[in-house]
């Protein structure tokens, strides 16, 4: 199913990581991530959609059940719930973009908004970066475990040093050589080609599209406007 | 004999931050519808010849070059990457960081793309790659799904689409199977009956 248009999509990110930070409290904070979750679940992503809902929901529990906890940890742990359930949102929609967007979609959308070149390849580099990270870490535990260090809770504590030495160099090499192999290739496939540049497939906004996005974008709007008149204006 | 693709001139070269040079007073030429091989020990130049080949030397690895090398027709030091782009077709060593898209799709007209080729135009030459090929199964896949060797073949359903003067291949069946470098073989020989080379 195709998910929206990608100009869309960019808007509702750019809308989205604003009223994420300037809601966060336990009410609305939620209420916006509610509303996010729509958005990804209108995109087609029901089975990320529910994992993060679900996740939301015990990062809650845990941080209300951290409150009958004696001395400063309730306070250290409703610090760390309000750091996770901020980044939720964007993380799930972030999640969601990447799994509905196809790299020349996207530079192809960024062209036609006319965003300057290396901006544009920057953010598509970004896009691309979670399921290549994804693959690497893959190889990376793999060659992991087959030196009999798994990546593993256990081992990260009792044998921290190892699981540094398994999982972040082979990280920082990787990152090295694949930078530099990936430019290479896309450089002496024309990249850098500084004339106009065609696109397969064509963009096209739907109604629905439109529908979804006026939508949205007045429920993200109006969690922060219902915020602001129930509290006074003081965040 | 027709007129050479590349021709490299008693060519020698030195990264930057090496105190030894790649490559030595080399000279070589290949003709249309040639394939020619370079063997020799790891370390040997093999790789910094094929990136004369491809332009990268000296516009993307930087270093000092003496020597003349002429790729269709074009002196390399002079010529940026993007005019070579549609000439030569460069397939790497690992199929994992070569793909800019994440579909296959968007892979096999990445270069067409950038080159601004008409939409027509790319969706004719995508159809004929694809046929050509017989790869057909891997149109619409999301490229982390796919084998070392499946990757390898959009790579080279990519190249293939640019109808390039002169391919060149850097140790492509190396992470590959049996099979995988079978159909590397039969796409060599499709790629030399049709003139294209290295």
């Amino acid at each position: 199913m195709r998910a929206m248009d990608e100009r869309y999509k960019i808007l509702l990110f750019v809308i989205i990581s604003i009223t994420a930070f300037m809601v966060k409290d336990l009410v609305y904070g939620s209420l916006l991530f509610l509303c996010v979750c729509l958005i990804t679940f209108a995109m087609g992503q029901v089975k990320l959609t529910l994992k993060y809902a679900l996740s939301y929901a015990a990062v809650l529990g845990l941080t209300q059940a951290a409150l009958w906890l004696p001395g400063a940890l309730p306070g250290i742990f409703l610090m760390l719930g309000l750091c996770i359930r901020m980044f939720m949102p964007l993380l799930l929609y972030a999640r969601a973009f990447s799994a509905t967007t196809t790299v020349s979609n996207l530079v192809a959308a960024m062209h036609k908004m006319h965003v300057p070149k290396p901006l544009a390849l920057a953010f598509t580099v970004a896009v691309r970066f979670f399921p290549m990270a994804k693959e690497e870490m893959d190889c990376i535990r793999d060659a992991m475990r087959l030196r009999g260090i798994s990546f593993s809770l256990v081992n990260c504590f009792t044998r921290p040093g190892v699981v540094f030495e398994g999982a972040l160099i082979p990280i920082m090499m990787r990152a090295a050589s694949i930078s530099e192999e990936l430019a290479a290739s896309s450089v002496s496939r024309g990249i850098d080609n500084p004339g106009r540049r065609t696109s397969y497939r064509q963009l096209v906004i739907t109604r629905r599209d439109t529908a979804l996005v006026i939508l949205f974008s007045l429920l993200l709007v109006g969690v922060v406007l219902l915020k602001a008149l129930r509290t006074g204006g003081a965040s | 004999m027709s007129k050479s693709v590349l021709t490299i001139r008693n060519v020698t070269y030195r990264y930057d931050g090496c105190d030894e040079n790649s490559l030595a007073g080399i000279s070589l030429a290949v003709h249309p519808g040639e394939c020619v091989v370079l063997t020799g020990a790891s370390g040997c130049g093999k790789t910094t010849l094929t990136r004369i080949a491809n332009g990268l030397i000296p516009h993307f690895y930087e270093g000092t070059m003496e020597g003349e090398a002429q790729v269709c027709g074009h002196e390399i030091t002079d010529t940026p990457p993007h005019v070579l782009s549609p000439l030569v077709g460069s397939v790497f060593q690992n199929p994992r960081s070569q793909f800019f898209n994440t579909d296959t799709d968007s892979e096999i007209v990445f270069g067409m793309e950038n080159a601004g080729l008409p939409r027509q135009e790319m969706q004719r030459r995508y159809t004929n790659t694809t046929q050509r090929l017989d790869i057909a199964h891997l149109c619409g896949r999301n490229v982390y799904e796919l084998s070392g060797g499946q990757k390898q073949m959009v790579a080279c359903a990519g190249v293939y689409a640019m109808e390039p003067e002169l391919l060149v291949l850097d140790e492509p069946s190396s992470n590959l199977d049996d099979v995988a470098i079978d159909h590397l073989r039969e796409f060599l020989l499709l790629a030399k009956s049709m003139a294209r080379r290295f």
